[in-house]
């Protein structure tokens, strides 16, 4: 049985720890706004350059781009992002999940990992698979840059044909309670080809079609690449207000319970003791 | 008069009806009045001059980027532009003193193309940021 002080001790724990968890849930909010806006701005730039991709591809052999031609894959390399952190529910815990899945689909092929987020950094340096890339430390202050970063190195792995096929594995952002596991094929690039049949103009390209591809590729791996950093970093920062949430509820369960014990114990040791005194009392009574 | 978009993977940069805008092709600058045909090229680092209606005059310094010319709109999407008196020309001056500096010693291993850009980045600012109405 604790004694009182030893309750008292553990309801001034559990409401530290209560302290933080809210802190951190607040703190998540924050961020998670903030990631939220920077998707919604990035939008317009994506949607254009996806449409102009879609029409300068569209009437060329994809064969004639490096980064648009099929190769038979069998060296294939999977971009994995996870979170710096934990204290976010499942969310690595899924991610590196489905990327040991996707691995052993793969088994007869080779496959290589860049890893972005040091929870999936830790866990995978930790065993026996192929690393080409480590991004830790990289979310906390996410700028542009960084993902022009990454697409330097998947770019240029692609044309050097050390990979054949790259896919992006990341918690793509549902709801502040709902993140989904999504696959994307990043390299070779797969436009989307416009509906040519309402309201289509021709377009005059400057300089041709191909050369004008090596440029906008590029900016767009680029552009989808930001993209999957920010779902990712949403997704994270809405896991951890949704785990900080529960956490803080179920403390605040803890609390009351601890305290519901504190107060009848408190009134045990009362009672006990006015039992006590009442019965000195009648026993000096029974002596006189 | 015609749309002119201005947009950066960030967010939507400039956004008004204008008169005519010049910007800086791969092949030498261009300019586009309201009704021309759908098109679209490259762009390079240099400046972006917008004509509105009211005789005014914006610049903007751009590192490069895409133009597109659509019937119902202009875009513009770059990777970075600043409108002239927003450019921090301190910053700009360092970056093209870092950019020398790097271009002029030999022993250093660097990336030259890349300090060339560099170099053509801060310049443009610099040019560019003269230009406040």
């Amino acid at each position: 049985m604790a004694t009182l002080r030893e309750i008292k001790q553990r309801i001034a724990g559990v409401e530290k720890t209560q302290q933080i968890t809210r802190a951190l849930k607040m703190v998540a909010a924050v961020k998670f706004r903030k990631a939220q806006q920077s998707i919604v701005q990035a939008r317009p730039y994506a949607y254009r350059l996806i449409n102009i991709m879609g029409h300068v591809a569209y009437d060329i052999d994809r064969s004639l781009h490096p980064l648009l031609s099929v190769r038979e894959p069998q060296k294939i390399g999977f971009v994995i992002i996870t979170a710096d952190q934990g204290l976010c529910g499942s969310f690595n815990a899924n991610i590196i999940r489905r990327a040991e899945a996707e691995i052993r689909n793969n088994a007869d092929k080779q496959v290589s990992l860049i890893l972005i987020g040091r929870k999936g950094a830790d866990y995978f340096s930790r065993r026996n698979y192929e690393i080409i890339g480590k991004y830790t430390r990289f979310f906390k202050d996410l700028t542009f840059r960084q993902a022009d970063e990454i697409e330097d190195l998947v770019r240029e792995l692609y044309l050097e044909q050390k990979l054949d096929r790259i896919y992006l594995l990341y918690n793509e952002f549902k709801s502040a309670l709902r993140q989904d596991v999504m696959v994307e094929q990043l390299l070779p690039v797969t436009p989307i080809l416009p509906e040519r049949c309402t309201g289509y103009v021709e377009f005059a390209f400057e300089p041709d079609a191909i050369k004008f591809l090596d440029i906008l590729i590029p900016r767009y791996l680029n552009v989808a690449i930001w993209h999957v950093l920010l779902e990712s970093y949403a997704s994270e920062m809405g896991a951890r207000m949704t785990a900080m949430e529960y956490a803080t509820e179920n403390a605040e369960n803890i609390i009351h319970n601890l305290t519901m014990e504190y107060n009848k114990l408190r009134q045990e040791k009362i009672t006990a003791e006015i039992l006590e005194i009442v019965s000195s009392g009648e026993a000096m009574k029974a002596t006189r | 008069m015609f749309d002119l978009e201005i947009i950066s993977p960030l967010a939507v940069l400039y956004s008004a009806k204008v008169r005519h805008v010049v910007v800086p092709g791969v092949e030498g600058y261009l300019g586009i009045l309201a009704g021309h045909e759908p098109f679209v090229t490259t762009l390079t680092t240099g400046e972006i001059k917008i004509d509105l209606d009211n005789n005014q005059t914006q610049y903007f310094a751009t590192s490069g980027g895409i133009l597109e010319v659509l019937p119902a709109k202009t875009t513009i999407l770059v990777e970075t532009a600043e409108e002239a008196s927003k450019i921090n020309v301190e910053r700009a001056i360092y970056a093209k003193e870092r950019a020398q500096r790097r271009l002029a010693d030999k022993q250093l291993q660097i990336d030259v193309d890349r300090a060339k850009i560099a170099l053509a980045k801060a310049i443009n600012r610099i040019k560019v940021s003269k230009k406040v109405c």
